[in-house]
């Protein structure tokens, strides 16, 4: 997919899809008749199971994958200056190049962008204090956490100041204590800056926690099978995950889930 | 005991224990010193001769530098070429395997009718056997990149140049170590291959040419000094350049 392809939509949402179908080299569907659209600064999550085409869809979003059918409009992808862009994309493992320190790490997009030095240095240091990553500026990511490489990868990501964020199960091979407090670190990040949000996980709790709504996915070829809308007011707190409302809905996605898997 | 004792001490010993059997073996069997002369003798003469000795090495240790130099400087330019197109790769990767499978005692000849008697050659000789390993594992370092490093540098619209200088090079440093380490044995090997040949003129003398002069002399002490310098030769090489590398990936772990 062309950048002028986005930069040309006049979509009034964030993101908004019609009739996607894809299909891989090998012919088999990855995506059948996906309907869906996401307003400026909301936060979604995609759950479904392995294989269901998720990233595929993220990978689409961000215009990494041209070979599909159908309507896909990003909004506002034209690129601003000053190495400000409209769309960071989050991965699954913090791909940190590991011969690059922290600081220089987090720079890098806006050293693509050629922005002067100072100016890389400076907001690069100010992503990371948001992060709390500021005393390992000069660290390499090998002297790192997993946690902790994470939170740079994110401050990677926000560096651009970026209107469409997309997390790729950004935190999928971390321990639970680490998601968790992740889960709550993204959530600020997210009220600070109130970018357009579209998170992939497997994990349930998480994405009820993080999300103003869970779009659930069946297997492969990945469908939409369910919207759901998750009521609980920001800003949430760790106290949320203890609420039997908050129960409910993970065991109502979790049957769907299941359902979907089964179909 | 600590480790890095017995890594000094381990080969220390095994040498020790080398030399000896070497000159039990020596007087035991009462060999002639044409044919195989003992330790202690070759010490003697390595003593006598040590000025010609280090001369030498030091000749082929330049010229194995040159060739070593021009090996990395083009094996890595031709790397960056070949990492841009599959169909480059396939096109004149057969020919880059040319130079691996090339015996060099056969085309040195041919070497030093094209570029005569002298340093030249010999640099020539150096570079074309320690070309290769820094071209394959040069290509290997450029393609093995993670492709969500690509992504990540495609969505932040990197150019193709920025592609290759900020992600594929330094990914391929340590490849191009690991192929500097396997070429710098070589160079040492190819300038004394080169050397057999194509000699420095009347006043200088590399190894190849002390090696090449002894050996026809029966001088079997004296040639025993020079294969050892060369050997230590290769190893200095070897060391320096794992020096090199392990200071260099230490960003890279």
């Amino acid at each position: 997919m062309e950048d002028s392809k986005f930069s040309t939509c006049s979509c009034k949402k964030q993101i908004s899809i019609s009739q996607l179908n894809m299909r891989y080299e090998n012919n088999v569907q990855a995506l059948k008749d996906i309907d869906f659209s996401v307003a400026k600064g909301e936060f979604v999550t995609i759950v479904g199971p392995s294989g269901c085409g998720k990233s595929t869809l993220i990978r689409i979003i961000a215009g990494l994958i041209d070979n599909y059918v159908g309507d896909v409009c990003v909004a506002g992808m034209t690129e601003t200056c000053n190495g400000e862009q409209p769309l960071a994309l989050v991965f699954q493992e913090a791909n940190l190049l590991p011969w690059r320190k922290v600081l220089d790490n987090v720079r890098l997009p806006l050293e693509l962008a050629e922005v002067c030095k100072n100016v890389q240095m400076e907001k690069s240091l100010d992503v990371l204090d948001i992060v709390r990553l500021k005393d390992f500026a000069e660290a390499y990511p090998r002297e790192l956490s997993g946690g902790m490489k994470m939170r740079v990868s994110l401050a990677r990501a926000l560096v651009t100041k970026p209107q469409l964020m997309l997390l790729d199960e950004p935190f999928a091979a971390l321990d639970e204590i680490t998601r968790q407090q992740l889960n709550e670190d993204l959530l600020r990040l997210w009220q600070q800056d109130k970018w357009t949000a579209i998170f992939v996980t497997h994990n349930i709790s998480e994405a009820v926690f993080l999300s103003s709504r869970v779009v659930v996915m069946s297997d492969r070829p990945g469908r939409i099978i369910a919207d759901i809308a998750i009521p609980f007011s920001y800003p949430r707190t760790p106290e949320l995950r203890t609420d039997v409302g908050f129960a409910q809905y993970v065991g109502k996605i979790s049957s769907l889930l299941r359902e979907g898997a089964y179909e | 005991m600590n480790n890095n004792y017995i890594t000094v001490l381990a080969p220390a010993v095994v040498f020790v224990l080398f030399i000896t059997i070497w000159h039990v073996c020596v007087a035991l069997f009462t060999l002639p010193p044409y044919l195989v002369p003992s330790p202690y003798r070759v010490f003697g003469i390595f003593c006598e001769n040590y000025k010609v000795l280090l001369s030498a090495t030091l000749l082929t240790a330049i010229a194995a530098i040159g060739g070593l130099f021009l090996s990395v400087v083009l094996g890595t330019s031709i790397a960056l070429v070949f990492s841009q197109s599959k169909i480059i790769r396939q096109s004149f990767y057969p020919y880059a395997i040319f130079l691996q499978t090339v015996p060099i005692v056969a085309i040195a000849p041919l070497i030093v009718v094209w570029f005569g008697n002298g340093f030249t050659s010999v640099i020539v000789v150096a570079f074309i056997i320690s070309l290769f390993p820094i071209i394959t594992n040069g290509t290997m370092g450029l393609m093995a990149v993670k492709p969500q490093w690509v992504d990540l540098f495609v969505i932040h619209h990197a150019s193709s140049w920025q592609i290759l200088f900020k992600l594929r090079f330094p990914n391929a440093i340590p490849y191009l170590l690991t192929g500097a380490k396997i070429s710098s044995g070589l160079s040492v090997i190819g300038a004394i291959v080169g050397e057999f040949f194509a000699g420095y003129g009347a006043q200088y003398h590399g190894l190849g040419y002390l090696i090449t002069f002894t050996s026809g002399q029966m001088k079997t002490d004296y040639l025993f000094s020079a294969v050892f310098m060369s050997t230590v030769l290769g190893l200095v090489f070897f060391g320096t350049i794992s020096l090199i590398s392990s200071y260099v990936l230490r960003k890279w772990e």
